[in-house]
Formats: structure tokens, sequence, C-alpha cells
């Protein structure tokens, strides 16, 4: 019922060229079964339209789209107009949850919700610039209470790990308080 | 009659708390408190006894490879068994959630036979419940947040399941992949490509509503299935012995065998279904969904559950291959070639 595409975890493919003209960038993840096995290849779209078109007739043959967790990769891999330089693109961080842009290179995931405002522009440029769509569709119809107090909890519970990996253990106590403090006003208001 | 070749469709709904960590991110904790309110929201806000909500630690292994084979698990939460992974089932089958895997929540519908437009309200109705208790990520910009960017937006994959043994025979597809990539639409193989079944989905979450998503599935979805259906036409007029020769063969396996691999399976029956279609086989009753259905009951999870009655029993016994030759040699005793004169 579900493709095999799951199966072969494409969501963590590096971007990379076209492995047949190696200039363009390949978009296109192509499947082919050679003699019983599976032979993997990036290509771009023009070069896999041509190797489309002349296909052997009994290869099976297929072809899904490189995903994001490349486009990310190879944004770093450039220098990054967006940034002055390559490391300190790579240390912008999320603060609430404290991904950081290499943890979402390495990761091809995001860490949090909220990494989608600390990453803006990453996100965009590799979802297709200031052109890529916007959101149609469905909409939250209800409001969510308490929605800063609990990103603050989680912000802390972070910083409460830290703390205690640092062995900074009084620090560490006021920010549990904290945490305290917040939940019950968070279960209050719920 | 185009339809009859799109044998199932599904649809699947990635939702994520509106703060906590994504579930790669986040602490056993923060995930155990998240299933926990997932439960209460489901005793409190839906009907008494419609979920049915399991910890993933607590699932057989021939239970989960059957409701892979239904499409109502993903195959990587299959593999799943930390206690903080759940399990939800709804009224027996309609649909299904799987909560703490890529993202928080993953809702879905799938159905055989029917087009996906027509699921889009289920599964509408089912997530208004979710939300109006946990309350899910969303953005003006981005829509519904999800783990992974590229899903962010409606969070909806549209998917349905075409038999296209024809169009893989005659290298036709890989074209057609690469031409329906440019229209944001991945067609790519089930079950390895073993009985030339094949899934057709959308990509991308971001500026399409919903309906339009699952519309555009199942049109690119039925085209296809009637691009099947001309080139078996074609076939058999251009290559009649060769066409006559391959079905022919496959009835004599599928009537005969004693022990069979499910990959030998599928391709059997796809062969049978589509001389069936093409007027070279007679079997009364033998109907695109009759064939879909013995494809799924060939499985390893549906023998281990349906067949057996042992979840726990290992997809490496050789009793699998014996079961699923006597399912096709049953489905198939009746059935017999048709002579041109016919």
């Amino acid at each position: 019922m579900f493709a095999d595409g799951s199966e072969w975890e494409l969501g963590h493919d590096h971007a990379q060229e076209c492995d047949s003209c190696g200039a363009e960038p390949g978009t296109i993840h192509i499947i082919r079964i050679e003699d019983g096995e599976f032979v993997h290849a990036h290509l771009c779209q023009s070069c896999a339209e041509e190797a489309a078109g002349g296909g052997a007739d009994t290869d099976i043959f297929f072809a899904v789209p490189t995903a994001l967790a490349g486009m990310l990769g190879s944004l770093l891999s450039r220098p990054a107009p967006l940034f002055d330089s390559r490391a300190s693109s790579r240390k912008s961080m999320c603060a609430v949850c404290g991904s950081t842009l290499k943890d979402v290179e390495e990761r091809g995931m995001l860490g949090c919700p909220a990494c989608y405002q600390a990453f803006s522009r990453h996100i965009e440029a590799a979802l297709g610039g200031s052109e890529a769509p916007g959101h149609v569709g469905k909409q939250p119809s209800h409001g969510r209470p308490a929605l800063e107090q609990r990103r603050e909890v989680v912000r802390l519970e972070h910083m409460l790990k830290e703390l205690v990996d640092d062995e900074r253990y009084e620090e560490a106590a006021g920010v549990r308080d904290r945490i305290a403090e917040l939940a019950e006003l968070v279960a209050e208001e719920n | 009659m185009s339809a009859d070749l799109v044998f199932a469709g599904g649809l699947e709904m990635s939702r994520n708390d509106s703060v906590l960590p994504f579930p790669h991110a986040a602490e056993e904790a923060q995930l155990t408190e998240f299933l926990e309110r997932v439960e209460r929201v489901l005793e409190t806000c839906a009907d008494p006894g419609d979920w049915e909500l399991t910890p993933m630690d607590s699932l057989s292994p021939g239970l989960r490879a059957y409701l892979v084979e239904r499409g109502l698990m993903t195959p990587a939460f299959s593999r799943e068994t930390d206690p903080w992974k759940g399990f939800g089932l709804y009224r027996g089958g309609i649909a299904s959630l799987e909560v703490n895997g890529r993202d928080h929540i993953r809702l879905m519908v799938s159905r055989a036979g029917e087009v996906l437009s027509g699921l889009w309200s289920t599964l509408d109705e089912l997530d208004d419940v979710l939300e109006s208790g946990l309350g899910f990520a969303y953005d003006e910009r981005w829509g519904y947040l999800t783990a992974r960017a590229e899903d962010a937006g409606t969070g909806l994959r549209a998917h349905s399941l075409v038999h296209l043994p024809a169009l893989m025979v005659t290298g036709q597809l890989g074209s057609v992949a690469v031409k329906l990539i440019g229209k944001g639409i991945t067609l790519s193989p089930v079950w390895g490509g073993a009985g030339g079944l094949f899934q057709v989905s959308n990509k991308g979450g971001l500026g399409r509503a919903e309906l339009r998503i699952a519309e555009k599935v199942d049109a690119v979805s039925r085209q296809l299935a009637e691009q099947e259906h001309a080139m078996r036409k074609r076939l058999l007029e251009e290559n009649p012995v060769q066409v006559r020769d391959y079905v022919g063969r496959s009835l004599g396996v599928a009537q005969q065998a004693w022990s069979m691999t499910v990959e030998e399976a599928l391709g059997l029956i796809s062969a049978v279904q589509s001389g069936v279609d093409m007027g070279v086989i007679a079997l009364d009753g033998f109907t695109p969904a009759s064939a879909f259905a013995l494809m799924r009951r060939v499985q390893p999870g549906h023998i281990a559950m349906e067949e057996l009655g042992e979840p726990d029993a290992e997809v490496d016994d050789p009793r699998f291959d014996e079961v699923r030759a006597r399912l096709l040699r049953r489905a198939f005793g009746s059935a017999r070639t048709l002579d041109r004169r016919e």
C-alpha cells in the first residue's frame, strides 16, 4: 500500500550534482533495477528526460524528486548570500529547542515549530525563494491558550538539561522552579 | 471503466504540537506526556469506543505487517517499538493514527476502490476533533508545520495505487514519471514493482488546498489507468501469441504450484487479471477489485493474521509459501484460457 520510496529513506539524500552532466543539481532520484539490484542515480531534469526516453524496454525504471534535506544542505555548501560566511550561517540557532542550522542539515529535519522562524530565510530559499507559494487550505479554527507560556516551558526545559549536563545545579534549581510555576499557570488556563 | 485499475487510495495528514520539539528532537518524557494527552483527547472529544490507542511496544510482528499491508500504518512506523509511540485505530480501521513518529500526529484514511476526494471529509472531521484538544503548530506563511519543511502547508499526502503492468513492461513509466515530477506528482513502485503496482502521490504541501491535491492525484491516476487499458489492447493486437503465451503460462503456474514467494504470487495475479481484462482468460466474477483483494491476502501479515491466525509467526516460515500457493490454486481453480474463436 505504501510506495517503496519510504523504505529507501530518500529524505536523507544529500544534494549533489547531476551524475550524468555534472553541471546542474541532481534534483531527480532515478532508480533502476539491474540484475535484481537497485541502482540509484541523481540526475538533473534534462538528463532525466533523456535517460527516461531511451530507457531499455524491460528495465523497471523510476524517478522520484530528491528531497529537501539535500536542498537545505546545498545552501550551506555554497557561499550563502544571506550570511557573511558559511561559519556564521551554521551558527544560527533556534532559541526554543537549541537546534542549529548544522543540526537541521544533518538530520534533514527541523527541531521544533519555532525553527520555522529561526531559519525562515533558509527554508524560503530551499522551497523556491520569495516566489514560493504560500499556504492555501485548511486553517486552525480554535484558539491556542497559553501558547507563550508553553513555549517558555519548552525553552526552559532545554536550558535545564544543559545546566544539569554542565553540573551547574544551583542555576538549574532556579530554572526548575520557574518551570513548575509556568506549568501550574498553563494547567489553570487549560 | 478506466478507474477500475485504480485499486485503492489514501490520505495522510501530518500535524504537530504547537510548542514541543518534533519527535526526533524531543525528550522521552515530553513524548510520553504528549501520548497521554492524545489519549485523553480521544477519550473526551471523540465518541466512546471510537478510537483504540495502543503503545508500539505491545504490537505483534504479524499485526504490524498486516496494518502496513492495509495502508493503516507506514512502513517506517511499523518498525518502532518505543512505548511512547502510539498507534490508534478508528472504528475498526476506517482511519488510523500514528503518534510520535516523524511528526507528533499522522492521521490516515485508506480505502479500496474509492476516489480520494471522497475521503477528505472523513479526515477533515477527525482532524478537527484532535485539533480541538491538542492545538497544532501553524503559521500564516507556512501553514501546518512539520518536521520536514517540504511537508509543511496542508501537511497532506494523497496517494493512490494503480495497476500498470503493461506500461511497466513496455518501458513507458520512466518518461511518464519524469514528466509527472514537473507537475508536482510522484510515481513510485509498490512492493518492489512486483505485480506492476505503482503509487501516484503529491509532493509538497504548499500552494494548493487539500481537496485540490486529492482531485489532482485522482485525475492523474485515472489518466494512467486509461493509458494502461490502451496499452493492453495494443499489446494484444500487435503481439497476440506472446501475450497469450505469457498469460496462459502464468495461469498454469498459479493453478498448479504448491509453494510460492510473495513476488511470484503478485506477478501471477497481475498476469491473470490482465488476461481476464483482455478477454484471454475466463474466470467468473474476477474483477480488478478481487485481484487487489487477493494481492493483499498473499502478503505475509495477512497470511499470519487471517490464514494461520498466528500474529507472532516468523515471516520466513516456509508455511507462508505453501499457504500462498494454496490461495492462488483456490482462486484460479476454475479459470481457463480462451481460444481466439470463443
